[in-house]
């Protein structure tokens, strides 16, 4: 049931004067000048709220709503009941589907999409208005997010870490693929769905990793995914095969130029009971405290810690 | 974009301030392309500002912020708003607690009939199995009843606060609590950490923090700690500025602001990485993500990040207040009021609310390390757990604490 041919007014005609609610209260602060249509459709379905009507006439009204505000939480709501009451929720999935398009950045539009899916159990198209959404917007958190829960919920694990690939391929800059990428990881090695794929190793990981983080090293992402790695394999850091090869580089002012680099080698050589080592690590973050003044707080509180750690051993 | 005007101050700044940069190794990509954008647009400004003749960085101009949020009490704002047909009584809050920021004194930022046709309004948004929605009518939401009693906090008198009916309230919150300890934002609405920090904050407010409102929040909040240190809005989600800060603060009211109780359930080292990471040196303001771009309205919910992770008062703060306070001032205000998220985008209630909020987290930081304020530019101090004047956080505690509140 959608309204795009029908217009407005004809809409409203299925409403009774008497049948609409009267004229919403008026904020005092931060009054929206509403327009006479949304004000009119808003008052019918607030009085068919109210008499707790769910129908074919409201739910036309919602959708005029909704064309004009997509965050109107109430008006989605009351197309749930609309299309689980007359058994539409199928069509009303591709109404959701629509909408995402035309609303990437709305909680309301995606949600309506995951209730759906819940209620259908069957993940309806999501994978593919997922995937689209994010080839627009490589970074969109609701698409994200919601392709985490669609996949884990229907174990759907077996083409995302070619899929995420593509993502950091095309921008080894974009964390929430990274984030994505970890997801990943942890669900198909340490998560119920462990069996299900022939996932790579966190040795492979980590190389992986370390071979995007060269392409652009002063991108953080990949450093926050190593450190996260070593600690989800309760590995050492300092274990890590090839990390201490990476970072002390064949240059070894690379590694000190570059702050996320430093960071991590400054944290490996805090975690070694060795007095040189820790010594070493403080000497990064002095180094680090002067080349990065706008973080000199953060610094100073990681020397500080890494000094009392000395004066300890 | 291309450089406005070429004046020696121009060169001298490009000069100091280019190794600030992100770099971006010689391997563009979509975001650091995008990265590059905003920081030419902050040289521009600045052209701008150099081509006018001003030498000295602008100050916040409290009168202009002032007209601007005064036009939106009992004036119609724009009609592009209609999309925040459903977030009316945040535009309230918006607009009044960034109307008491700026005020110079403890006088209410209402006048006695427009405070009462507020509260009444407010009201009106109720619903009588509980809650606030976002208009009148509109169903129950955690996020708008979270507006709806800040505004009243902010209004603070007792009319306001007696308005809130704790019994029905306290159902509708109950009625949101999930299995896990989380809540759901509305009765079949989405669940992250927006919904217990809403509901924290409407609980804390009015005393009625229960064990039945608090019991599992600690473990919910706990299972949305990122890889990288920072709050994702569900299980596995990126960790994110706003997020982060739900968390954090919902944290800070469970365990009365001790660190000591918040660091057994989150890792806060990994959590002060993240969050200083979010400061960009060259902007001087926080973004929300890593490798997204800086916005104003970060500078509160990063921002007060560092005001709640202190170990004690006077310790400094992690973060470069001086930088925060430069961007906002030089970057974020609008020719004619408001504030924005970032050069080139126009001004909004929302940003204008979090960037002097923000503002006023950082100011305080500067205070404390002993820079100059001057009094006429300060803003009011916020209790950054509830992004409220703290006075006015005072006054609810106190008017509620006195208030039992027993369940029917
Ligand atoms: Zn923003």
């Amino acid at each position: 049931m959608s309204c795009t041919e029908q217009n407005g007014a004809l809409c409203m005609d299925a409403f009774n004067t008497s049948e609409l609610a009267p004229s919403s209260e008026i904020a005092p602060v931060g009054c929206i000048p509403y327009e006479k249509d949304y004000e009119g459709y808003w008052r019918a379905l607030r009085g068919a709220i109210e008499r707790e009507e769910i129908s074919d006439r409201g739910a036309v009204i919602s959708d005029l709503i909704i064309d004009y505000n997509p965050g109107h939480y109430t008006a989605w709501e009351y197309r749930r009941k609309w299309s689980v009451q007359e058994g539409l929720v199928n069509e009303e999935i591709q109404y959701a589907a629509e909408q995402v398009v035309s609303n990437p950045k709305n909680y309301q539009v995606w949600h309506h999409h995951r209730r759906l899916v819940e209620i259908l159990d069957k993940p309806v198209d999501a994978l593919e208005l997922t995937r689209n959404s994010l080839e627009e917007d490589a970074k969109n958190y609701h698409a994200w997010s919601y392709r985490q829960w669609i996949v884990k919920k229907f174990d759907l694990f077996s083409n995302e870490h070619e899929f995420v690939s593509k993502f950091i391929d095309a921008d080894v800059r974009n964390n929430s693929a990274w984030n994505y990428r970890y997801f990943l990881i942890r669900e198909t090695k340490f998560g119920p769905h462990s069996h299900f794929v022939e996932e790579p190793s966190l040795v492979q990981e980590t190389s992986y990793a370390i071979r995007k983080s060269r392409l652009a090293p002063h991108n953080e992402s990949p450093w926050n995914y190593i450190r996260a790695l070593t600690r989800l394999a309760r590995m050492p850091l300092v274990d890590v095969v090839g990390l201490v090869d990476a970072l002390r580089d064949s240059n070894p002012q690379a590694t000190i130029d570059n702050r996320f680099a430093a960071h991590l080698y400054a944290d490996i050589l805090a975690e070694s009971d060795s007095r040189a080592d820790k010594e070493a690590a403080a000497k990064l973050f002095q180094n680090l405290r002067d080349s990065d003044p706008c973080r000199r707080r953060y610094w100073d509180h990681k020397l500080s810690t890494i000094q009392k750690s000395i004066s300890r051993s | 974009m291309e450089p406005v005007e070429e004046s020696e101050s121009y060169h001298r700044g490009l000069a100091l301030r280019l190794e600030e940069m992100a770099p971006d190794d010689e391997f563009p990509t979509e975001s650091s392309r995008a990265q590059r954008e905003v920081e030419e647009s902050l040289f521009a400004e600045d052209a701008v500002r150099d081509a006018a003749g001003l030498r000295h960085p602008p100050a916040i101009q409290k009168d202009r912020m002032r007209a601007y949020l005064r036009a939106a009490v009992n004036g119609k704002i724009e009609k592009y708003f209609v999309g925040l047909d459903s977030s009316q009584p945040w535009l309230c809050y918006w607009i009044i607690h960034a109307l008491d920021l700026l005020s110079s004194s403890e006088e209410p930022v209402l006048d006695e009939t427009t405070s009462q046709e507020t509260v009444k309004f407010l009201k009106s948004c109720s619903n009588k199995s509980g809650g606030y929605g976002g208009g009148p009518g509109q169903v129950s939401h955690a996020a708008t009843t979270f507006a709806a009693i800040s505004a009243l906090c902010v209004i603070g008198t007792d009319e306001a606060l007696e308005s809130i009916d704790r019994q029905s309230l306290y159902s509708f919150l109950i009625r949101m609590k999930q299995p896990d300890g989380s809540f759901s934002v509305t009765d079949d609405g989405e669940t992250d950490i927006r919904g217990t920090y809403c509901a924290l904050t409407a609980a804390s407010h009015t005393n009625m923090l229960t064990p039945e409102i608090t019991r599992g929040c600690k473990d919910f909040i706990s299972s949305l700690q990122s890889f990288d240190g920072g709050i994702g809005g569900e299980p596995g989600n990126e960790s994110h500025g706003g997020y982060t800060y739900c968390g954090v603060a919902s944290l800070c009211i469970l365990c009365d602001s001790n660190l000591d109780e918040m660091g057994k359930i989150i890792d806060l080292e990994s959590l002060k990485q993240w969050a200083s990471m979010r400061q960009m040196a060259f902007e001087g303001g926080f973004q929300g993500r890593t490798n997204k771009l800086v916005d104003s309205c970060y500078s509160f919910w990063v921002g007060a990040l560092f005001a709640m992770l202190r170990w004690q008062p006077g310790e400094p703060s992690l973060m470069d207040p001086s930088r925060l306070n430069r961007y906002l001032v030089n970057y974020c205000q609008g020719a004619r009021g408001g504030m924005r998220d970032k050069p080139g985008v126009r001004p909004d209630y929302y940003h204008t609310c979090y960037a002097l909020s923000g503002l006023s987290i950082a100011q305080q930081a500067m205070c404390e390390e002993g820079e100059d304020v001057p009094s006429d530019l300060r803003l009011k101090l916020i209790d950054p757990v509830y992004n409220l004047h703290t006075r006015r956080r005072e006054r609810v505690y106190r008017y509620f604490h006195g208030r039992p509140f027993l369940p029917e």
